[in-house]
């Protein structure tokens, strides 16, 4: 199968690694066999690239049904996987928005997970400086809403 | 990419993105920290639908009848409410007074997770709780008034002091402007108290759910397991015990599949069942035991007719009977003759006192006497207190009353039915000998 990246860049992988996701897959199964390549306008080639190393690598996983997001945990991403997410954030986003794009659940959950962990056990002005985030709130609005959640302090 | 570039692309996710990634952070993560870090944040948080679709608040502290009205009146913005489908109150002590808080702060709340706990949140009660605030009753002014006072008092309360949560509100007499969307409610037994539901309650809460929300698929969910109270139920278990009343009701119990033998769990009884069964037998063996004891010394009583080989049936007179000197039998005459017509009747101690003399110690009752009549037979009719006194009935159902001593092993056959009945006058004479015996 041949994949185009937005700057044209051309990439040919096994139909088995391009059907991991669900968009290529279905579209695919639309056109048959085909040499022509599959145009990927919202995927540049160093995250398509990599999108390819996780579809490769997770070429043999059963197919993840959909879950409920609520049951979902953060900590149980193995060790392929945290050394695959350790990238610079503009790499994670932009993973995140192509398995979005590609329909490619296990990368976006792992992207997702990627990211909440990034946020889990953090103050918000750590959140901020992780993510520079600018704090818009002046000091009496955020002491508002320090006391309007106070409400909600776990076990 | 510069820091605006990045800041870009983290808020600028797409919100089901950015709501999917929040959704693996808890609720108090959501709430207290990310909506501190900036107005777009907060505002996301308040009013992303899936952050707020399956609210469980199972994980706070203190949530009680005390907190719960606070925060759905107070601190929880009033679009967020109206995300809230589905709410897990089944692990917190609530009663009735801050589910009806619930009830009318979320008006979409189609799906309830409640626990009876100590303070008996009851499904009967339940139901009278959503029967009062959505049934048809006539709405009065002065409830509706209470209802806007409330939710008034709890808006803004964080001007003067810090503990909101700890205001005192009273618990609303009120119907909700919303109509009732309520179409599951799980519930979950409190297996530490064992506070359970009767079926019956649960049918009714059941039947309301469905009339008032018009959907006839409105039901009670009990989910967990009622043996282990660990993992969620799999399976429906009919108790076929004995101690639950109604055969028409059964009681049913709620089984995962390890504790139901995977679902074939069979002729199950609770263990109410089984200590109910184990105090009837003992009190029929007791009702036995009483009920033998009360024939062994009430002599007139059928129990002690016996039947011998020969198709005779004689009264036999017990240990007690024996020493004691009067003994009453009751005669049935059936006699040849007229039945109901009084007869005399001669009872003779033909049998051995045990010093060798033969019917020396002959007692006569005679005395007019009718069919049912009680028979007093003297003591010194009963020999030498060895003796004891039988009376008889044949095949044709002639009545012999005759003693015997028992010291001797001997017996008083029967005397000539034929004659008693020819008896002088039509007198029923009741009579042996030894020398008949002989």
């Amino acid at each position: 199968v041949k994949l185009t990246s937005s700057e044209g860049t051309e990439f040919i992988i096994d139909r088995k690694v391009a059907e991991k996701s669900v968009l290529l897959k279905n579209m695919l199964e639309d056109v048959g066999e085909s040499d022509m390549a599959i145009p990927l306008p919202n995927v540049t080639g160093p995250i398509l690239n990599k999108v390819i190393d996780y579809c490769t690598h997770h070429r043999d996983d059963p197919f993840v049904s959909q879950e409920d997001d609520s049951k979902k945990v953060s900590d149980d991403i193995d060790d392929w996987d945290a050394e695959f997410c350790k990238v610079d954030q503009g790499t994670l986003f932009e993973l995140i928005l192509s398995a979005n794009y590609l329909d490619i659940k296990p990368l976006l959950d792992l992207t997702c997970k990627t990211v909440a962990n990034m946020i889990k056990g953090k103050t918000p002005d750590e959140i901020r400086k992780t993510f520079n985030i600018t704090n818009d709130f002046t000091p009496e609005e955020e002491e508002h809403v320090r006391k309007e959640n106070e409400w909600c302090e776990e076990r | 990419m510069n820091n605006s570039t990045r800041q870009m692309m983290l808020l600028r996710l797409p919100p089901e993105i950015l709501g999917k990634i929040f959704l693996l952070t808890t609720l108090q993560t959501r709430t207290k920290i990310i909506a501190s870090v900036c107005k777009s944040l907060n505002y996301f948080i308040f009013n992303h639908d899936i952050l707020w679709s399956k609210l469980n608040l199972n994980t706070l502290a203190n949530i009680s009848d005390e907190t719960i009205p606070p925060m759905f009146y107070t601190h929880l913005p009033e679009e967020t409410k109206f995300y809230i489908r589905e709410l897990y109150l089944n692990d917190v002590k609530i009663t009735t007074k801050g589910l009806k808080v619930v009830l009318n702060a979320c008006p979409n709340l189609k799906s309830l997770h409640l626990r009876t706990c100590k303070d008996h949140l009851e499904m009967s009660s339940v139901k009278n709780v959503i029967e009062e605030m959505f049934g048809p009753e006539e709405v009065l002014d002065e409830e509706i008034s209470d209802l806007q006072l409330i939710i008034e008092a709890t808006r803004y309360p964080i001007t003067d002091t810090d503990d909101t949560t700890n205001i005192e509100i009273p618990t609303p007499k009120l119907r909700p402007s919303h109509p009732l969307q309520l179409q599951t409610i799980y519930w979950y037994c409190d297996h530490d108290l064992w506070i359970w539901w009767k079926p019956s309650d649960k049918h009714d809460l059941e039947t309301l759910l469905q009339k008032l929300t018009n959907n006839p698929k409105a039901t009670i969910q009990v989910p967990w397991c009622d043996f282990c109270n660990k993992r969620p139920a799999n399976s429906q278990v009919t108790c076929y015990g004995n101690s639950h009343g109604n055969r028409d009701n059964y009681w049913y119990f709620y089984g995962c599949f390890e504790c139901t033998e995977y679902c074939d769990l069979q002729a199950f009884k609770c263990d109410d069942c089984v200590e109910y069964d184990k105090e009837l037998a003992e009190k029929e063996a007791a009702a036995a035991a009483a009920a033998a004891a009360t024939s062994e010394t009430n002599s007139d009583t059928d129990e002690n007719w016996e039947t011998n080989s020969d198709g005779e049936t004689f009264l036999e007179l017990n240990e007690q009977q024996r020493q004691q000197n009067d003994i009453i039998v009751q005669i049935q005459i059936i006699a040849a003759g007229d039945e109901n017509a009084p007869a005399n009747v001669v009872v003779n101690d033909t049998t051995d006192d045990g010093n060798g003399n033969d019917g020396d110690e002959t007692a006569v009752i005679n005395a007019q006497i009718n069919s049912g009549d009680d028979v007093l037979i003297p003591a010194d009719a009963n020999d030498d207190g060895n003796a004891s006194t039988r009376t008889e009935a044949d095949d044709d159902e002639n009545v012999l009353i005759y003693t015997e001593d028992d010291g001797d092993n001997q017996s008083v056959s029967t005397t000539d039915r034929d004659e008693i009945h020819e008896g002088n006058d039509g007198d029923i004479l009741l009579e042996g000998s030894v020398d008949d015996i002989d």
